[in-house]
């Protein structure tokens, strides 16, 4: 199980067996390892900013992974009471706090896979002006990044099939 | 060390040997790569000229380990999520452990590639660019079969690992994919390795085109075949 106090051992939990941490959202700590999810998430993408503002440089270095980030805070908040109710109108006994948490992971998973990829992005920034190539790099790297971010939340929809019986649609979280 | 790099070879390495990872093995897997990628590498720039053969013995390891570093994180992170079981460490030392089989089988097939270009027309002739041209089409061969078969080696070691065909065949084909990606990107950066006829010798040409190679072939609207086709001549 993921010790909520080791982030290291929830990253390394998260990638190797999303459904553990899933899991653990539902009991007492819950609240320090939904806040460490989204911190994570938050920061990965922050880092992966970096790369994306390294091709122009200069102001774009910081402005590049703020909106990146805020821009991802913005869209979980905005996305998670619809995701609430649709869980709800899948006939799932889902608390807030549970989904909220499945949210996070997915974010935090996809975060994490985006660092994986920023060194082979940041290789590609150095080696072309072509900001139309890179952009369509970029876009491939977040599909890629949201493909494995849903395991997570399946992993969660997993876990209701066998409490309810139904299953939440991993697709209402994009 | 030989024992162990022959079993290698022969695909019949023990999923134990990637359960607690060697640093001797590590080590001899990084003196077989730069071993048989060097010479290998001596022989592909040999045709143009023999400083064109010596930057090449440096670059062709260079490109392996780098796209090795590059890619690392992400193969780590792709193994954990598809569900190989296999650690950061442990993706490592199996990426290396086909590249330096693919490096050994380059390293065999040196002495042929040099009795190749032996019969190749030589530079100075008229018919350089059938030269070129044969041993272009050798070394693409030649490095395809060794990868091939380097391939076959780790989805054989994955197999033993993960325990399933499925989740194998998804990290196997994940790794591909991004070291190809990379590895494509970055043989770019690093070129010429064969050298062209018309051009000087050179140990790298990145400053003097910064369009990045997919980004040439897919998006530039310079990219008409002609263009292709003389792109290629000057990175081949």
């Amino acid at each position: 199980m993921p010790d909520p106090e080791n982030p290291i051992s929830l990253l390394e939990n998260l990638l190797k067996f999303p459904g553990r941490v899933v899991h653990e959202l539902h009991q007492t700590r819950a609240a320090i390892l939904t806040a460490w999810l989204l911190i994570f998430g938050i920061v990965g993408v922050a880092i992966y900013g970096i790369v994306v503002g390294a091709q122009s440089g200069g102001a774009q270095l910081w402005i590049a992974p703020a909106k990146l980030g805020l821009g991802t805070l913005l869209s979980v908040l905005i996305c998670l009471p619809s995701l609430y109710i649709f869980a709800c109108l899948g006939g799932i006994d889902a608390q807030l706090r549970s989904v909220c948490g499945a949210l996070f992971a997915a974010v935090c998973l996809s975060s994490i896979l985006l660092i994986g990829f920023a060194p082979v992005a940041w290789i590609f920034s150095q080696s072309t002006d072509s900001i139309v190539f890179m952009g369509t790099l970029h876009l491939l790297f977040w599909l890629i990044r949201i493909r494995f971010g849903l395991r997570a939340a399946h992993h969660r929809s997993i876990e209701n099939i066998s409490a309810n019986g139904k299953e939440i649609f991993s697709d209402e979280l994009v | 060390m030989i024992k162990h790099l022959k079993t290698l070879v022969r695909g019949e390495v023990d999923a134990r040997c990637l359960e607690k990872p060697n640093v001797r093995w590590f080590l001899g897997y990084c003196v077989a790569i730069v071993l048989g990628s060097s010479v290998y590498g001596a022989t592909v720039g040999l045709w143009r000229a023999p400083l064109q053969s010596i930057f090449t013995a440096i670059k062709f390891p260079l490109l392996i380990f780098l796209t090795c570093i590059g890619n690392g994180a992400v193969n780590g992170m792709l193994a954990q999520v598809l569900g190989s079981g296999l650690s950061f460490r442990q993706t490592a030392f199996a990426i290396l452990m086909s590249f330096a089989v693919a490096s050994l089988i380059l390293g065999g097939f040196s002495p042929i590639t040099l009795f190749i270009l032996y019969n190749a027309p030589p530079l100075a002739s008229e018919h350089a660019i059938i030269g070129h041209s044969v041993m272009l089409l050798a070394h693409v061969c030649v490095i395809a079969f060794a990868g091939v078969m380097a391939n076959r080696r780790l989805f054989g070691l994955l197999r033993k690992m993960s325990g399933h065909d499925t989740t194998a065949r998804a990290v196997l084909f994940s790794w591909l994919a991004g070291n190809l990606f990379l590895g494509a990107q970055l043989a770019w950066n690093l070129r010429p390795f064969i050298g062209s006829p018309q051009l000087a010798v050179l140990h790298h040409r990145f400053h003097q085109d910064s369009q990045s190679s997919l980004a040439i072939i897919s998006f530039s609207s310079r990219c008409r075949t002609r263009k292709i086709q003389s792109a290629c001549w000057k990175t081949c």
